[in-house]
């Protein structure tokens, strides 16, 4: 895949320009971008959002909607300009040459046509070959993406189906005509771990067997090192830095890609390790760019009167042919990577919370004619069964599981939104695992306040920043005099480190990050004795989750709070957390300290989804170990072991049949497993440096 | 696959606009900005022009008006209209039609506001605890609002007329039990939508009381749907009291009530130079229902545009 000819050259971007027209003017989403693929090759896209990456794809495939249009230079699939081409020849060229494969794969399906309907489509509306033969390869198709059971897939409707095998079916789907062009925007972001690096590898696979070009959007840099040769930094829509993985993971030149860098939290270190260096300000409006570098705003290399005049060209860098980077002070910037973290909070090591064989059951109740008969109409989802840990005043305890595992409705029964079936939560001597919130008196409620997912849906769009803290600040009792309110509101802004002119502000003036920031505020304003985080910063960019963690962790110090943090992200549970609980199916399959988790002995779950983890960093070698089959339903788990129908290391009938024994490795580190720790204490860990000679 | 992909490309310019303007306004500002915000749709410029024209007809009507709504001129029984000093011409008994009108214009826009008033408490009320609580709640709520919705409205009307006798405060009464189901709906619907929330949750986690939440976590966000709603059940309500009027059912006379004076000029109708008596008043109506659907349409414009 490296020395080709010229004339292999599938696509080129020349110079283009793209503008959107509205009501306030024409709006240059991308300036200036340039980008040549060669056949087979395989090139990785990144940079925050608002960076103009989907535009670049959506340019390509020529479908920039009513008001958008490409403004200048010109884009040329195997040697033919787009521009040039009729109607007729794009939508030949779409979907047969050219494919992509969208982000949400439950909104890239027709959710009214069966799988094999839509797949079917592809073929005989491009190929024009008969209902059988279409049949055949999709059924082939499917089996080429790992699907299970192909046939009886075909004959689904995509809502039948889980949220990885739609993926894959769109997958299918995009590869079916044999395009020479495969456009992926974000695609495993809606997934999970172990889904996403399944289907990472597929995608690498693929690659490999069909000699696809890939252009590979995402603002993961992990991803981006499993699958591409090449990589393209953006920054407000245009390429700031580019270059093999090689030169661009280790001789980092751009001062953004630094950023980008420095801003991710990596397996490697936690928060005593290093800090995160977000980066300042936000991604500047595509109508606001400043003269010079983009980036420049938000640079801490720049240098006035420099940076900030005219154009600045992209150039190659010491005479390497891929390596290029759009700075002026490329040669001066000397980089220094973070700092050493924060200092080793200290913990009374009070008990603040006690979980003690805690469970939560819902009950659903099957009306089929057989469960009738049989007497069985009340089913138990047993979303949380039988937890048990422990958190002290001041520490951080992270919860970390896939989807559907369990973690939110722990959430919900902890802050008294449901209530447990059975054992007890035991908070601050009070055990509070039966109380509703309605009934939980003014203090435990104020003790335990909680930070949500969404920061588009946190806020209440009608009220001002001011109305939603200042109504926890009275709502408590802090204070109730207007001004003095008013005071508190200013010193809650000013603790989250944003202006006391915020408190008149509506949410839909502020951005995701300034969000997440209020909600933080509003968490912290009763002075809570424990704050529980629900996947606080996945909906957020990198630069921005990084100041979010950051805030948490010092706020966090600042009032000696317990931390209760709920993600599915183990990187960032890495940096932030000291106790970590691995959840599975409503049931926990390992905790214990942060640092004992990350090595081994680990529960094979636990190992599985270490060996997911999207790693930035080509030198680091990852076992690899991918989990079979979908995950059970609630409603019917296994028997035995709950993981014991995808676990790589299934011993036999006692998986399937006992519940296995909490072991205790020793430190509060806990496994529940059947394997002997001195088992798993011999596995090998998931990482290690690549060797220097290989 | 087309509308997710076409509206990523276009979300730069969604984004851009929004944090480019809207700086914060506060009180008598944001009302006239709001106001502006009509120039950008005909449709509501026109409605806002006819209704605030009866809007003014009605406050005003001691000024424009020469005669009386209930004074009998002797010598003027039949005159047509644009002629002499009974502009729109005088009815049976001598009275001014203009006079009528005006006076009328102000007894439904009286009544029917104060309907819509009631009905929307009830109608909030309803929905509310219907959308919120779910459960036997929202299957009693919403089983009495099919039993009031599967009634012809009409039958319902001259049942609780009949029944309670024909004044203002009955018309108020009827149009609020007919409308409140409907509305009901409407904001069960809505409410359905935002209690899944989070800031609903974290409403009810900061112990919030369930009256709070419907009413200053809830009730807001659901403005914009109901403005729009509201304008339109405008129109219906003047209808409604239009043809309240006209069966006999609407202010007793002599009170001047436009459907009434449609049901009195029914005589007149089959002689050609008498039409104008039945012509005129239902110009009125017309007139103000459109004005108030094109002001619903007009504002359901800007509302979705941004």
């Amino acid at each position: 895949m490296t020395d080709r000819a010229n004339d292999d050259i599938v696509l080129e971007i020349e110079n283009i320009g793209i503008s959107y027209f509205t009501r306030i003017g024409e709006i240059p989403a991308v300036p200036d971008f340039s980008l040549r693929l060669k056949r087979g090759e395989s090139y990785g896209l990144v940079g925050e959002s608002g960076c103009g990456k989907t535009t670049v794809a959506m340019a390509i495939m020529n479908y920039l909607g009513r008001n958008g249009g490409v403004v200048k230079g010109s884009i040329r699939f195997e040697g033919r300009d787009m521009a040039a081409m009729s109607g007729e020849e794009l939508r030949d060229i779409r979907g047969s040459k050219i494919a992509m494969v969208y982000q949400e794969p439950m909104s890239a399906l027709n959710p009214s046509l069966t799988v094999g309907t839509q797949l079917k489509e592809v073929l005989v509306v491009h190929e024009s070959v008969s209902d059988r033969e279409a049949r055949d390869r999709c059924v082939r198709m499917l089996r080429d993406v790992n699907m299970p059971d192909p046939d009886k897939v075909m004959g689904r409707y995509p809502h039948q189906i889980s949220g990885g095998q739609q993926q894959r079916v769109v997958i299918a789907m995009a590869m079916l005509s044999n395009p020479s062009l495969l456009l992926l925007d974000e695609p495993t972001t809606a997934l999970d771990v172990t889904v996403e690096a399944t289907v990472i590898d597929l995608i690498a696979r693929l690659r490999e067997k069909f000699d696809t070009t890939l252009l590979y959007i995402s603002h993961n840099l992990g991803l981006i090192v499993k699958v591409c040769d090449r990589v393209g930094v953006m920054y407000s829509g245009s390429m700031v830095e580019e270059g093999t993985i090689e030169e661009l993971f280790k001789k980092t030149r751009h001062p953004y890609t630094f950023g980008l860098f420095d801003c991710i939290p990596t397996l490697g270190a936690d928060k005593r390790g290093r800090t995160l260096e977000p980066i300042p300000g936000q991604v500047s409006l595509p109508h606001e760019r400043p003269p010079g570098c983009a980036f420049g705003p938000r640079c801490k290399y720049f240098k006035p009167g420099v940076c900030d005049r005219g154009e600045i060209p992209i150039e190659h860098l010491d005479g390497s042919a891929t390596h290029r980077a759009r700075c002026l002070r490329v040669d001066e910037i000397e980089h220094v990577a973070s700092s050493a973290g924060s200092e080793v909070d200290a913990s009374d090591g009070e008990v603040v919370l006690d979980i003690n064989r805690m469970s939560k059951f819902y009950e659903v109740s099957d009306i089929s004619l057989a469960a009738i008969l049989k007497g069985e109409s009340t089913l138990y989802v047993k979303a949380n069964e039988h937890l048990n840990f422990k958190a002290q005043r001041g520490r951080t305890v992270a919860i970390v599981g896939e989807s559907g595992c369990g973690k939110s409705t722990f959430a919900k029964v902890l802050t008294g939104l449901e209530t447990a079936t059975e054992g007890e939560i035991v908070f601050e001597g009070e055990n509070i695992g039966a109380i509703s919130v309605e009934k939980r008196d003014r203090k435990l409620i104020r003790a335990l306040q909680m930070v949500f997912q969404n920061p588009d849906g946190t806020l209440n769009p009608s009220h001002s920043v001011g109305h939603c803290i200042g109504r926890v600040v009275r709502k408590f009792g802090i204070e109730s005099d207007p001004k003095k309110v008013r005071e508190r509101v200013g010193e809650m802004l000013d603790i989250v480190r944003l202006p006391k002119e915020f408190a008149t502000r509506k949410p839909r003036q502020l951005s995701g990050g300034q969000k997440q920031r209020i909600a933080v505020a509003r968490a912290f304003a009763g002075n809570p004795s424990m704050v529980i985080a629900d996947e606080p910063v996945s909906a957020l960019d990198v630069s921005v989750q990084a100041a979010v963690i950051n805030l948490l962790n010092d706020v966090q110090k600042q009032y000696n709070t317990t931390l209760l943090f709920i993600s599915h992200d183990l990187s960032v549970v890495r940096f932030i957390s000291d106790e970590i609980v691995v959840m599975y199916l409503g049931q926990i399959m390992e905790s214990g300290a942060a640092d004992t988790i990350f090595e081994p002995p680990y529960h094979p779950y636990t190992e599985a989804l270490l060996s997911a983890v999207p790693i930035p960093d080509p030198d680091i070698e990852q076992k690899r170990i991918r989990l079979e089959g979908e995950m059970p339903s609630v409603l019917d788990p296994p028997k035995g072991c709950r993981f014991s129908t995808r676990c790589p290391r299934h011993l036999g009938e006692i998986c399937d049949e006992r519940e296995p024994p909490n072991q205790d490795a020793g430190g509060g580190h806990v496994i529940k497993c059947h394997i002997p720790l001195r088992e798993l204490a011999q596995v090998e860990p998931i990482f290690h440096q690549k060797d220097a000679a290989a | 696959m087309t509308d997710e992909a076409r509206e990523s490309a276009t979300r730069i310019d969604a984004d851009a606009p929004k944090s480019a303007e809207q700086p914060d306004r506060a009180g008598f500002a944001k009302l006239l900005y709001n106001l502006g915000l009509l120039r950008e749709s005909w449709a509501a410029l026109i409605g806002v022009a006819i209704v605030g024209f009866w809007v003014l007809v009605a406050i005003f009507a001691d000024a424009v008006t020469v005669f009386g709504p209930l004074e009998q001129d002797q010598f003027a029984f039949f005159k047509q209209p644009f002629q002499g000093e009974h502009w729109l011409g005088t009815d049976q008994l001598g009275r001014d039609l203009w006079s009528r009108l005006a006076y009328g214009a102000r007894n439904t826009l009286i009544v029917a506001p104060t309907a819509m008033v009631c009905a929307y408490f009830l109608g909030i009320s309803m929905g509310m605890l219907a959308g919120y609580y779910g459960g036997w709640i929202d299957q009693l709520i919403s089983r009495i609002s099919d039993i009031i919705l599967s009634f012809p409205l009409i039958i319902l009307f001259i049942i609780i007329i009949s029944v309670f006798g024909a004044s203002a405060l009955n018309i108020i009464v009827a149009v609020t039990l007919a409308a409140s189901p409907g509305i009901g709906r409407i904001v069960r619907g809505l409410t359905l939508d935002l209690r899944n929330l989070e800031y609903v949750s974290a409403a009810q986690i900061r112990g919030e009381r369930s009256l709070y939440i419907m009413a200053v976590e809830l009730l807001p966000n659901a403005r914009g749907p109901l403005i729009v709603d509201a304008c339109l059940r405008m129109g219906y309500t003047v209808i409604t009291i239009g043809i309240l009027g006209f069966l006999g059912l609407g202010l007793p006379p002599p009170e001047p009530d436009w459907g009434g004076m449609v049901a009195e000029a029914r005589v007149g109708v089959t002689v050609p130079n008498l039409a104008y008596l039945a012509i005129v008043p239902s110009i009125a109506v017309s007139s103000l229902v459109i004005g108030f659907n094109l002001l619903a349409d007009g504002l359901r414009e800007i509302s979705t545009r941004d």
